[in-house]
């Protein structure tokens, strides 16, 4: 690695280093510029160490989410992943994306502890404890002595990260996970408000999500299967997914870890907070009656088994590809209706169905917008691009930050970044175009130039 | 190829799809047809083109599929996969196991029939 970095910076090569490649919600495998080489590190894929006693892992990066499950398994570790949807990516791909999952290890950056970097100079740098030699804390102390080095190596074309610590959850003496359907497009603004508190405070101990209808719905159906004209959902389709898969506007997600006394009385304030919604409904998976119902994958994942069931949501219109706009705001129920608005109508207008879900973070809560288009209607393709320019527009004028999230269409070209200016050659030699990395006038038009972002319309094509 | 009308003016039927089919590859060993029980026909059109082998409901979760496909490319065991289901099933095996062969045709809006085969690993 080190030989390879030195010879591209020698003769000026750009480099696009990919773990797994299958990160597709942060980019993918394909380079932005071109005449860049991809730098495969698939085959990096050792699991260094794990260690159950201080629960974390030490990993290369072409570790994937399945790989250190199936690991774990064999050697019958009492430890829990934190897993993205869909799982078949790198973990440290992922927590470099500053990816996301569903248990209470959601925050996977946050979770990342210590890393060994090659420089493009040729150089090697262990970060955090790991920079003394013989150290026994590279694993555990996030942040060492004197400036916190890792965040540079997220997001970013500073150096190819060869080996990352990553934290796993001891397996928890009790895990439930539940579901709360709520029947009303404007509920999201109370459900939201009731969220807030309970997140800040811990009762919602994991990453919970809460789900559209059509991002619910498309798991188990297509959209052909209840309305085949064009334009979006009818009102009287949305009614019928909700009677035949017995879910609402919006499908929250959660789960309750730790002893059977602990979760019980969790499971009191959560239960009484969100009744104060009007006709919410509780369910377990037991209570579901479906055999594929979206709550039994969804209690696979948020407790950290990889799988590839969210991937279902391409099919909602048939050869589906899809492209992510995800804006992030504070966790308020009026944020997030006028989030949800805007973006249904922009969607409605251009012909499309509003899909998404929205992810709880520490403070934050992130609207993952899913925009599924059928990638062989070259005017469904034009229409997709359209309105996700548009959605870029409107949330770069509301001041909405965007959280990287560029999905890729299906090996075909896909959103491009925006950019912060740089004045260092050697870094850019790196991942061109990542993270927001390359020079894009546009950028200052739309007020992004402090902000690192991977998602929009590429403008040079 | 961009439209409904297109695979209508095609006259791509299901008849047709498994004729395409059984040109294109070279009969032999089939593993498992596999098909996705929510579409009239297509269980049927699985049985068609298994011409007797298993052929099993998978729906539209492929992860079962692309993990037992990926164990199979692991210790190099040849396999010949076939399939009616929605897209995003042939997509997630060529992404888990990108040495396999596959070849796909659209049905309609949301069917689709492929073929996959992972070779036998070289000696």
């Amino acid at each position: 690695m080190q030989a390879v970095l030195r010879i591209a910076n020698q003769f000026r090569v750009p480099l696009w280093p990919i773990s797994c490649g299958k990160n597709h919600g942060y980019g993918g495998a394909a380079p932005r510029m071109p005449g860049t080489v991809v730098l495969d590190l698939n085959r990096m894929n050792r699991i260094l160490e794990v260690n159950v006693e201080s629960g974390y892992a030490l990993l290369e990066p072409g570790v994937s989410y399945f790989d250190l499950y199936r690991h774990i398994q064999e050697k019958g570790y009492k430890l829990w992943l934190d897993v993205p949807d869909p799982g078949w990516g790198s973990v440290v791909g992922n927590a470099l994306e500053r990816g996301v999952g569903y248990t209470p290890y959601g925050d996977h950056f946050m979770m990342q502890c210590g890393m060994e970097v090659v420089l493009p100079s040729g150089d090697v740098v262990r970060t955090g404890m790991g920079a003394m030699p013989g150290n026994n804390t590279w694993q555990l102390f996030k942040y060492g002595y004197g400036p916190y080095l890792d965040g540079m190596f997220s997001q970013s074309n500073f150096g190819v990260v060869t080996q990352m610590g990553i934290w796993l959850m001891p397996e928890p003496p009790g895990y439930r996970p539940y579901m709360i359907t709520f029947e009303r497009e404007d509920d999201i603004d109370q459900v939201v408000e009731i969220l807030r508190p309970l997140k800040v405070n811990s009762v919602i101990q994991n990453a919970a999500t809460i789900r559209s209808l059509i991002l619910t719905a498309s798991i188990n159906a297509t959209r052909s299967q209840y309305h085949k004209g064009p334009g979006p959902l009818p009102d009287s389709a949305a009614r019928k997914i909700m009677a035949d898969q017995d879910i609402g506007m919006w499908n929250f997600y959660g789960a309750l870890y730790g002893p059977p006394a602990v979760m019980d009385t969790l499971w009191t304030i959560i239960r009484d907070s969100f009744s104060k919604v009007r006709g919410a409904r509780f369910f377990t998976p037991e209570q579901r009656r479906h055999e594929n119902d979206v709550l039994k994958h969804r209690a696979l994942t948020m407790r950290g088994v990889p799988r590839l069931t969210e991937y279902s949501l391409v099919n909602w219109v048939g050869n589906g590809a899809h492209i992510g706009f995800s804006p992030v705001s504070p966790i308020k129920g009026s944020e997030a209706l006028k989030q949800y608005r805007m973006v249904r109508d922009r969607l409605h207008q251009h012909g499309f169905d509003y899909m998404s879900v929205f992810a709880i973070g520490w403070r934050e809560l992130h609207h993952v917008v899913e925009l599924v288009f059928d990638q062989s209607d070259a005017g469904e393709v034009k229409r997709a691009r359209e309105v996700f320019e548009v959605l870029i527009q409107e949330a770069a004028q509301a001041r909405i930050w965007r959280v990287p999230h560029a999905h890729h269409l299906h090996g075909s070209d896909r959103p491009h970044v925006r950019l912060e200016q740089r004045g260092d050659d050697e870094a850019e030699r790196v991942a061109e175009g990542r993270a927001g990395s390359q020079r894009h006038p546009r950028a200052r038009q739309a007020g992004y130039l402090a902000v690192s972002l991977s998602e929009g319309m590429t403008c040079e094509r | 190829m961009n439209s409904r009308r297109y695979f209508i003016g095609m006259g791509l039927s299901a008849a047709s799809a498994v004729v395409l089919l059984r040109g294109t590859w070279r009969l032999g060993s089939r593993d498992l047809a596999v098909f996705d029980p929510r579409f009239e026909g297509a269980e049927d059109l699985a049985r068609q083109i298994a011409e007797g082998g298993s052929v099993r409901a998978i729906g539209a979760d492929a992860t079962d599929l692309a993990l037992w496909l990926q164990s199979r490319a692991l210790v190099g065991e040849p396999v010949h996969l076939q399939g009616v289901t929605t897209g995003s099933v042939p997509f997630c095996l060529r992404q888990l196991v990108p040495h396999v062969s596959c070849m796909t045709r659209r049905l309609d809006r949301d069917l689709f029939v492929w073929s996959a085969r992972l070779p036998a690993a070289k000696a």
